[in-house]
């Protein structure tokens, strides 16, 4: 059985995602535009979780400095939403730099409390420092363009604005995948498979985690961009234990260390939620549910599917599978 | 004034707690020898390996590499500066093919493991080199299996393999043919004796048919103190070194017939 080269699979998922909004209304083409903005968080955060094998429970951080910074920007700098975009992934990136230095230094439950730490502390932050964030009451941002000045392309409507985020998303995903697949990604798959070999092979291995650190960081605050100017608002909620946690259920329910998991991960909580929470008040009870049915049935998420029909190229042998030899089992 | 010694120990001491695992070792082994490291069971041998790594430091002593100290650099600092080992009980990337577990290894020699701009597939120097290692060592045939679906045989040939790959001055080997079958014996043993003559080996190993057809010199570890050093044919003759074994048990075991 031939399985179809690469760019046929990218080709078809393009074409999907460049018509599915066409027969949406408003309100599902902005879920989409959602889905989108989260699904390219939660593969951010699979560089960390699924490739490097860092628990991480505090990516609202940099979500959220992402989202304030774009904020910020478009209310005193320039309504230009890549410009926004930019600047909120170099914020990001200081911040993931900063925090990462500290973080990759402890492992397992250490680092998972520690990046909880960190989230939470931009959460007082958002609230407290109210001059600039707005405190618990957020700030709303004016509408974008797609470049500054007079005439700038208004990002108006919710079609144009999917089809700015679907770039964005295009832009960002392809980054991360060149990540993952690169020597580089290899070195850190094999420090989640085995961090004291790699030692002795030579590696210095935390100079390799601040850098994974650093990049899902920066998609992360890229992403948080994104979502502020799709919402056209930001409040201390987005940098909430509740972002944290769900862009971790979505990481693994759609299967970790696979990238596109992550982004179905990312589009069957959002799902859930938008279906069950008009029609019952306790959707995350439901979700609870549905995640430990997932933890118990897949425990390789979504994608552990799709990767049953292939074979055992391993979760990261796609590094040296998908474009060089195939395993000749 | 001598040329220094690839590897040497001054007067190296291990203390767990009141226990010294190793007492004042001096050892020296010069470029391109063959030195095995034999004892029972306990004697300090692989906690010798795990400080002149770097996997643990010395409670005293130096160790030179080269002539230069290394008593006090990290663990991937020395596997830079040339040394390698391979563990007592393997320690691979099982979540990984055999090729990518060689390539990790291979990347990170050849200055590439940082790069991020193509895939991995496509540098294909690393590729080929692995390919060309995982050959030496008699696993190019499963190169793209898991590497956790080895058998054990082959799991110790695919530490050779990544040992191999960092171009090391020093090769550590800890018991390599522990499991293996005679015939896996046999092919490690050609393996070393292929190995270039420049690189310097020091292996633990408890099968005497493997120690003495693979080292030029052996040194003879003893409760954590180094006991006896010499040719094979000395060692083997020494009366101190049959009597340490003698009421350990493991000496029969240590001294079965070659």
């Amino acid at each position: 059985m031939r399985r179809p080269p690469p760019w046929a699979r990218v080709a078809v998922i393009a074409a999907v995602l460049l018509v599915a909004p066409l027969p949406l209304n408003d309100f599902r083409t902005g879920l989409l535009t959602e889905i989108l903005i989260f699904g390219l968080l939660a593969a951010s955060l699979d560089v960390l979780v699924g490739y490097t094998g860092l628990p991480s429970l505090g990516h609202a951080t940099y979500f959220g400095v992402g989202g304030y910074v774009a904020a910020l920007a478009a209310r005193g700098m320039t309504d230009s939403a890549p410009v926004g975009l930019l600047a909120a992934t170099v914020g990001a990136l200081a911040v993931a730099g900063a925090t990462g230095w500290l973080a990759v230094r402890t492992r397992g439950v250490y680092f998972l409390m520690l990046t909880l730490a960190f989230a939470q502390l931009l959460f007082s932050l958002a609230v407290t420092w109210a001059p600039v964030t707005g405190g618990a009451n957020g700030l709303s941002v004016p509408r974008f363009a797609l470049l500054p000045g007079d005439r700038g392309l208004l990002l108006d409507g919710p079609l144009v604005f999917y089809y700015y985020v679907l770039a964005a998303f295009a832009l960002g995903y392809f980054l991360l995948h060149r990540l993952v697949t690169s020597p580089f990604g290899r070195s850190l798959v094999g420090l989640r498979e085995n961090e004291a070999r790699m030692r002795s092979i030579g590696y210095s291995v935390l100079g390799y985690k601040l850098a994974a650190f650093c990049a899902a960081g920066a998609v992360g605050g890229f992403a948080g961009a994104l979502f502020v100017q799709h919402q056209r608002f930001i409040s201390p909620t987005n940098v909430s234990f509740e972002i944290s946690a769900l862009v971790l259920i979505m990481v693994i329910m759609g299967g970790s260390g696979t990238l596109y998991g992550p982004v179905a991960g990312a589009a069957l909580v959002l799902l859930i939620r938008d279906e069950l929470s008009s029609r019952f008040q306790h959707w995350e009870l439901l979700l609870g549910l549905v995640f430990i049915g997932f933890v118990y049935f897949l425990p390789r998420g979504a994608a552990g599917l799709l990767r049953r029909a292939r074979p055992a190229a391993a979760t990261a042998g796609s590094i040296a599978g998908a474009g060089g030899q195939e395993a000749s089992l | 004034m001598t040329t220094a010694a690839v590897l040497e120990l001054r007067g190296v001491s291990k203390a767990y707690g009141s226990l010294l695992a190793v007492d004042g070792v001096d050892l020296r082994v010069e470029r391109g020898e063959r030195r095995a490291l034999i004892g029972p069971n306990g004697a300090g041998k692989t906690t010798l390996f795990d400080l002149v790594g770097g996997r643990s430091r010395v409670s005293g002593g130096r160790i030179l590499l080269d002539g230069a100290d290394v008593t006090t650099m990290e663990e991937h600092r020395r596997a830079r500066r040339g040394i390698a080992k391979t563990f007592q009980h393997s320690n691979l990337f099982d979540g990984l093919s055999v090729l990518d577990n060689v390539a990790i290894a291979v990347q990170h020699h050849a200055g590439v493991a940082r790069r991020v701009l193509r895939p991995a597939a496509r540098e294909t120097a690393v590729t080929d080199r692995a390919d060309g290692l995982l050959a030496t060592v008699g696993l190019g045939d499963v190169a793209g299996a898991t590497a956790g679906a080895l058998s054990h045989g082959e799991r110790r040939q695919l530490e050779v393999a990544i040992a191999l790959a960092t171009e090391p001055q020093l090769l550590l080997f800890d018991e390599p043919v522990a499991g293996m079958s005679p015939a896996e014996s046999r092919a490690f043993v050609g393996l070393v004796a292929e190995l270039p003559a420049a690189l310097t080996v020091l292996l633990i190993e408890h099968d005497m048919d493997v120690v003495f057809a693979v080292a030029s010199r052996i040194s003879v570890l003893h409760a954590g103190r180094m006991l006896a050093e010499g040719t094979p044919e000395e060692v083997r003759a020494s009366a101190g070194v049959q009597e340490a074994y003698l009421g350990g048990g493991s000496g029969e075991e240590l001294f079965r017939a070659p």
